[in-house]
């Protein structure tokens, strides 16, 4: 017999010949030092390589896997049997590509992390009477990659939620947007002065975006369902949460726009189909929202990070991802801006004097930005189309 | 084949593959909710590929082979990313108890090496030892690599070479971990 290959030595090795073969080899091995030593090399190489592979660990070792568990979490991910489950295309259908819809989520979307960061994190027992309520109010802005896109379509856990709101949230305020003619207008309705942008010459509109408040009282065992529904059985809500009372006061808003600005961009432009979206409109189009920061009135014990730690995990981040992430922000006075996932890139820039966060995005009309900066107690948003370049320049002209 | 047992079929190989596939995946990466998101993605390619006349065996295949390319892939971009989600990656969710603090941080740091050396390698030869170490035999790896089973031996002794060989690069001798 010739020199056995390194192919049959390997697979000698692993036990992966048959009988016949494997009594061959061995008599080989047992008179030919080069392929006995060579087998040896084999061998040693493979234990080493095996050594470092297995401190990976194996996750059946750790972790109890459901397989059933995990086929319904993945078909309630999809939002739908999977009969009809829709194709990543049918998502990103979703995302319109009108920049004022498109950015809208975003307003929306912070608002309701923070609402629902706050509401959620209440590790406090049941006395709350005897309480002091603590009070968080916005300092700042970190973005963070959020993607709740494995909630989109479950139509249950709308329901649910809307069912929920419906039944827990008490409204105190919903007041309406109305025109302001001049910025003096606008400042007496908003109850602060409105800032514009110096290097912008064209007189602006002023939007007055109205008062809304809400209190609502935590059901802790309704939200735990919730979480199920969204197929995170897996994280479980502190029991003391139950019965806490939350409430939330965002004040007047102004909005100023710039140009030519689609109907009542951004705010209203939930309204404005696809089909307005031309090419070259709302080329100029600036628009700058101004709204001092909510206050979100809580009991004072709260735990703030531990919830905002099962948030960021609902929102797709592993449980040490979220702890890490916890730990570096100061949630007594930081609001978390969700980074849209149509956002093709986001920056940290200093505008005026502070921190700001600069998001881009790119639809068919090309790119668009939205520029979120806390100054003063004022957060500001400048939304614009096109090159995003001059965004910090245009804010720092803000007077 | 009609719509109910395509979808039954598509349950019957979720339920099956999938502990495994979160093996792999969990192996690979070091995080279980990532390993969660990237087999719900492997699932969601298999869900749209069409599954008629296909011998189960190669829709195995076709799992663990898509799970360790995704994997591999998510290693590589993990790599790329910032140091805070490098660390975060790092330490998923792998406390033993039973460890005490300075042999947790040994076997992260050896799980972090480990996983940046497969990173480096060939994709092929990345998945060849990932599976060959989640105890796959010649022939289901000839099966999932879509290799000839007469070869694997070769390949194995191959992309263990490479391994060391990068490793050593890297992080010095392979026993110094």
């Amino acid at each position: 017999m010739n020199c056995v290959s390194e192919n049959n030595l390997r697979a000698y090795h692993d036990a992966e010949l048959s009988p016949v073969q494997g009594a061959e080899i061995e008599a080989h091995l047992a008179r030919c030092a080069e392929c006995a030593k060579r087998l040896g090399e084999i061998a040693a190489t493979a234990a080493r390589v095996e050594k470092q592979l297995v401190s990976l660990g194996a996750a059946s070792a750790e972790t109890k896997i459901d397989a059933q568990a995990a086929l319904s979490r993945f078909k309630s991910q999809q939002g739908a049997p999977v009969e009809t489950m829709p194709s990543k295309s049918d998502f990103v259908t979703h995302e319109t590509n009108v920049p004022a819809k498109r950015w809208r989520p975003l307003w929306i979307g912070a608002v309701a992390a923070t609402i629902l960061l706050c509401s959620l994190a209440f590790p406090f027992g049941r006395g709350l009477a005897q309480r002091l309520l603590g009070t968080l109010r916005v300092e700042k802005v970190q973005p963070v990659r959020l993607d709740f896109s494995a909630l989109d379509g479950n139509r249950p856990l709308q329901e649910m939620l809307r069912q929920m709101i419906s039944d827990k949230v008490v409204v105190t305020a919903d007041e309406k947007p109305q025109p302001a003619s001049t910025a003096a207008d606008a400042s007496q309705l908003a109850g602060f002065s409105a800032h514009m942008l110096g290097v912008r010459t064209d007189t602006p509109k002023f939007i007055v975006g109205g008062q809304h408040a809400f209190h609502m009282t935590i059901d802790r065992t309704r939200l735990q369902d919730i979480f199920d529904q969204a197929g995170r059985a897996d994280l479980l809500l502190p029991a003391t949460l139950d019965g806490a009372n939350v409430s939330v006061n965002v004040p007047r808003s102004i909005m100023v726009e710039y140009g030519d600005c689609p109907e009542s961009h951004p705010a209203g432009a939930a309204q404005t189909g696809p089909a307005q979206a031309h090419s070259g409109a709302w080329a100029n189009c600036l628009a700058l929202q101004e709204v001092p920061s909510p206050l979100v009135n809580m009991p004072s014990d709260l735990n703030l990070q531990q919830l905002a730690e099962i948030g960021f995990q609902l929102a797709g981040m592993s449980a040490t991802q979220a702890r890490s992430l916890g730990q570096v922000i100061d949630w007594k006075s930081t609001l978390v801006l969700p980074i849209p996932r149509f956002a093709s890139s986001y920056s940290q820039v200093t505008v005026n004097g502070v921190q700001g966060t600069l998001i881009e995005g790119s639809g068919r009309r090309g790119p668009d930005y939205v520029l979120v900066w806390v100054k003063n107690g004022i957060i500001y948003g400048l939304v614009g189309h096109g090159d995003s370049s001059n965004a910090v320049a245009l804010a720092n002209s803000l007077n | 084949m009609n719509e109910g047992s395509r979808v039954g079929e598509f349950e019957t190989l979720f339920v099956k593959h999938y502990p495994r596939i979160i093996g792999i995946l969990w192996r690979i990466v070091g995080d279980h909710g990532r390993a969660e998101d990237l087999a719900s993605e492997v699932f969601l390619k298999l869900y749209r590929r069409p599954l008629a006349q296909e011998p189960e065996a190669n829709v195995g295949g076709w799992l663990y082979r898509t799970a360790t390319n995704l994997g591999i892939d998510a290693l590589r971009a993990m790599a790329r990313r910032s140091r805070f989600e490098q660390a975060a990656g790092q330490n998923a969710g792998q406390h033993k108890p039973a460890e005490n603090g300075f042999e947790r941080v040994a076997r992260f740091e050896r799980a972090h090496r480990v996983r940046t050396v497969l990173a480096e390698l060939k994709p092929a030869q990345a998945q060849l030892l990932l599976q060959r170490a989640s105890g796959d035999s010649y022939k289901e790896l000839s099966v999932a690599l879509e290799i000839e089973p007469g070869s694997v031996g070769t390949l194995l002794v191959r992309a263990e070479a490479a391994f060391e060989q990068r490793y050593r690069e890297l992080f010095g001798s392979v026993e110094d971990v």
